[in-house]
Formats: C-alpha cells, structure tokens, sequence
C-alpha cells in the first residue's frame, strides 16, 4: 500500500536507507577480510610443502622432492590469483557513507524533481514515476522507477530496482519489453550503468533516479530489446500481415520473417521455412527447401536426399538386369546396349514397353567397347559400385 | 576555491575540484564537460536549478547529469 511520506516519514526512510548503506560499507569490508583468509590459506600450504622440502633435501629423496616442487608450483599459482582477487576487492573506491540528513536532502530533491515521491512500507519500495514517454512517435506510457530499499545493502539481491509501466504499451513482439531497454521490468541502464551503480553505493538517490530517466527517454536502436520499426509487431514478408513474436517465423532459406499462414517446414529436415523456398520432391511430394533437394547421379534429376538416398529415383527402376546380361551371351538377343550419338546409353529390350533410357556412369561407344579388353561397366542400383562382368 | 563536483556523466564520480573565484556555471560546465551541449545536461548547485550565469561560491555543491543516456541489452 502507498504511503505519502510526511515529514518524520521522510526522516525514518533516509535513516533506513543510511543503515542499508552502512550494511552495504560493511560488506565490501568483508569481503576483502575473505580474500586476506583465503591467502592466509595459501600460504599455510606453502609453509607445509616448505618444511617437506626441508626434509626430502636432509635425506636425499630426490622422487619426492620433485613431487614437492609440483606442489609449490600449483600453489604459486593459486596465490597470484588469490592476491589479484584480494588487490581487486581492496581496489574498490571508498565511497563515504552519507549522513542522515544528506539522504534526507536526496529524497526531498528527488521528491521536487518528479513532483512526488511514493514508499510502499510494506515491501520497503521508494519511487517515482516519469513523464509519458514517447520514443521516435511511439508512444510507451509513463513509468514507475522502483527502488528497493533492502536490496542497497544486499550483494546478492537479484535486482536494487525495477522499472514498471503504469500505462503499458509493450511491444507486439515480447510483452514483457516495455520500452526498448526494459525487459521484465528490468532496465538494461547500457551508458548509464557505472554512474547508477555510485549513485547508488553513495546513496545519492535523486541522481540515480534522475540518470534511470534519462535512460527511459533515451532510444539507443543498436542495442534494444526490441527496436521500435517491429514495436507493433513485423510484417510477414510474403503477404505483409502485422503480426506479434509468437505468430512470426524465420524462414532458415531466405532469412526473412513470415506469419503463420505464409510459413510451412521442410518435410525432410524439419526446419522453418517459407512457402516461396519449399518445393515438392518429383518422387514422394513431399515438401522440401532448397538445402534437402540434390540431384540423382544416375540421371541428374532433382530430389530429395531421402529419395536419392533409398535409391527411390525413377531412373534406377529402368536399369536392366546386367547380371543377366554380361553372363549369358543368349541373353543379348533380349536386350543390348547401344550407345547413340551423344554417347549415352540406350537399354533396347525385346520385351514390351522395355525400350528405356539412362546414364550409366561409363557408356562407351561400338568401337571403344572393341579396344577394350573388358565388357562395359553398368553402374549398380546407387551409382556407386560398378558391377563387373 | 573549492567545490564539490558529481559528475553524473560516466563513472559518476564525486570529487572536491578548485575552480577560479568568479566561475560562472556556463563555465564551469564547459572547463568539465567537454565538447558537450549543457542543454543536454540538468545542472544542479545546491540541490537547485540555476541560471547559466549563476556564480559559484566556495562549497557549493554541483551536480551534472546527462538528460540522454543510451541503455543496451543485458550482455
């Protein structure tokens, strides 16, 4: 429940805030006390390997000395990184903890700059809210900029503050983003990050909330959670529909975004593609992109993988029988091969309807079949092993 | 003489700085930030808008802070 803050109210909350600063002043100092413990560590174990040393050496075990100058090694190791977190967590800039009033003074600035200011004490949220904010001509409400109070003291609180729209106008696209920086209710500060970060460690709280605005009426296109041209949804490339993130496909083929209506998938690799880079497989009908076509090698029609795959192309249901034919001699009255002016060649058949055509990966023309000392190679039902005489 | 100086602009840093008897704001502004438009900043002396030709005094306390600031997606 909002509460107005009267004036003892605005005295309690800046020494509520004070006491989470203090608690935050507090942390930063344990956690360097935590590096010097674990250094001390470090070098309790290097102080062991050292009297081992002490030892091996007196008695001649040179086995274990070299097993000992491993161990030291590791532990040199560990310390240079134990002593860079310790100078890092001893680095950081003393920020002096502000007096009562001083946050006092914060607050009620805070309060005259957004015209009021909001505490909800029963989660300890303080607040203002911004003008509406309209970015680029879209308009996106006025927000709520929430501080949490417990969270200041708090290193491992998830979030110090949240950023909610009043008057919500999300994008099409995801309605958890708010406004192009706003991610569920989060704020992705970008520029403003560091400066925030100290307003708030030095509990200047007007300036961090006056910074967060200045974020919320800023639109930085290059790195927004969603810019503002598909605010409203993107259009189907195909038919031109508006549609939200949900009911939007990426066609893998083309790279372009489609509604529901306008996108299919391939049947062969299942990927998202639109209806204009699918196309049905000669053989099985299926629809299939562009990347899961590929041709016969026996003929050079086109396919799909599955297709060629199986050996499911037409052209291999026409191949004679060559076994038959290079081993019985009689049999060639049946059926011959003859190779016509380009070379290809022609299965002729005395059967009806067997008159086919096909490529076979050697044709070989009358007079080359002469030269050679070996009958013509018929490719097998793939194309890849040849089958010999 | 000195004054106390938050430069919300960047890291956000507070810093005592010496600046010349008579420093209006305007230049006090151009001396910090520079290459910057003020009306892209609030500047505050004690707390409180102030003309560009309002005169520092020994202790003040200025604050600059920029109205534009770009956000970015978490990394």
């Amino acid at each position: 429940m909002e509460n107005p803050l009267s004036e003892k109210g605005f005295w309690r909350l800046a020494g509520a805030i004070r006491d989470r600063l203090c608690a935050a002043q507090m942390n930063r100092y344990r956690e360097v006390q935590t590096q010097v413990q674990h250094l001390i560590a470090d070098l309790a174990e290097l102080d062991a390997v050292r009297r081992k040393f002490s030892l091996c050496l007196a008695q001649g075990w040179t086995a274990a000395a070299a097993s000992l100058a491993e161990e030291a090694l590791r532990l040199f190791r560990n310390l240079h990184y134990t002593g860079q977190e310790a100078v890092k967590a001893a680095e950081k800039p003393e920020i002096p903890v502000p007096s009562v009033r001083e946050v006092l003074e914060e607050l009620l600035q805070a309060e005259e700059e957004f015209e009021g200011l909001q505490y909800y004490p029963d989660d300890e949220i303080l607040s203002v809210t911004t003008d509406a904010v309209e970015l680029e001509g879209v308009y996106l409400g006025d927000f709520e900029v929430q501080l949490l109070i417990p969270a200041l003291g708090d290193p491992n609180h998830r979030s110090l503050y949240q950023i909610v729209a009043l008057d919500p106008h999300p994008s099409l696209r995801n309605d958890s983003v708010t406004h192009p920086h706003v991610n569920d209710q989060r704020l992705c500060a970008g520029d403003a990050g560091a400066a925030i970060e100290m307003a708030l460690a030095g509990g200047r709280i007007c300036d961090f909330f006056m910074l967060v605005r200045s974020v919320l009426t800023t639109y930085n296109r290059d790195s927004a959670y969603v810019v503002l041209e598909d605010w409203e949804g993107s259009s189907c490339y195909d038919c031109g529909s508006v549609v939200g993130e949900d009911d939007s496909f990426f066609c893998t083929s083309c790279e372009n975004e489609f509604c529901g209506e306008c996108s299919s998938y391939c049947h062969r690799c299942e990927e998202t593609t639109c209806s204009g880079c699918l196309a049905p497989c000669p053989v099985c009908e299926e629809s299939t992109c562009n990347s899961c076509l590929t041709t016969c090698p026996e003929c050079g029609r086109i396919l799909c993988r599955d297709c060629r795959e199986e050996g499911k192309c037409p052209c291999l249901d026409e191949e004679p029988e060559s076994e038959e034919n290079d081993d019985n001699d009689s049999n060639r009255s049946e059926g011959t091969a003859a190779a016509g002016e380009d070379g290809e060649v022609r299965i002729v058949s005395d059967a009806p309807g067997a008159s086919q055509t096909g490529t076979p990966i050697e044709a070989h023309t009358s007079e080359e079949r002469d030269s050679e000392t070996r009958a013509p190679v018929l490719a097998d039902r793939l194309g890849e092993t040849p089958l010999l005489p | 003489m000195r004054i106390l100086f938050i430069n919300n602009d960047g890291g956000g840093y507070a810093d005592y700085v010496d600046v010349a008897q008579g420093t209006t704001v305007d230049k006090f502004f151009s001396q910090q930030i520079a290459g910057a438009k003020s009306e892209d900043y609030l500047i505050r002396v004690n707390r409180q808008p102030v003309a560009r030709d309002h005169v520092l005094q020994e202790g003040d306390r200025v604050t600059i802070t920029p109205t534009k600031v770009e956000g970015a997606v978490a990394a």
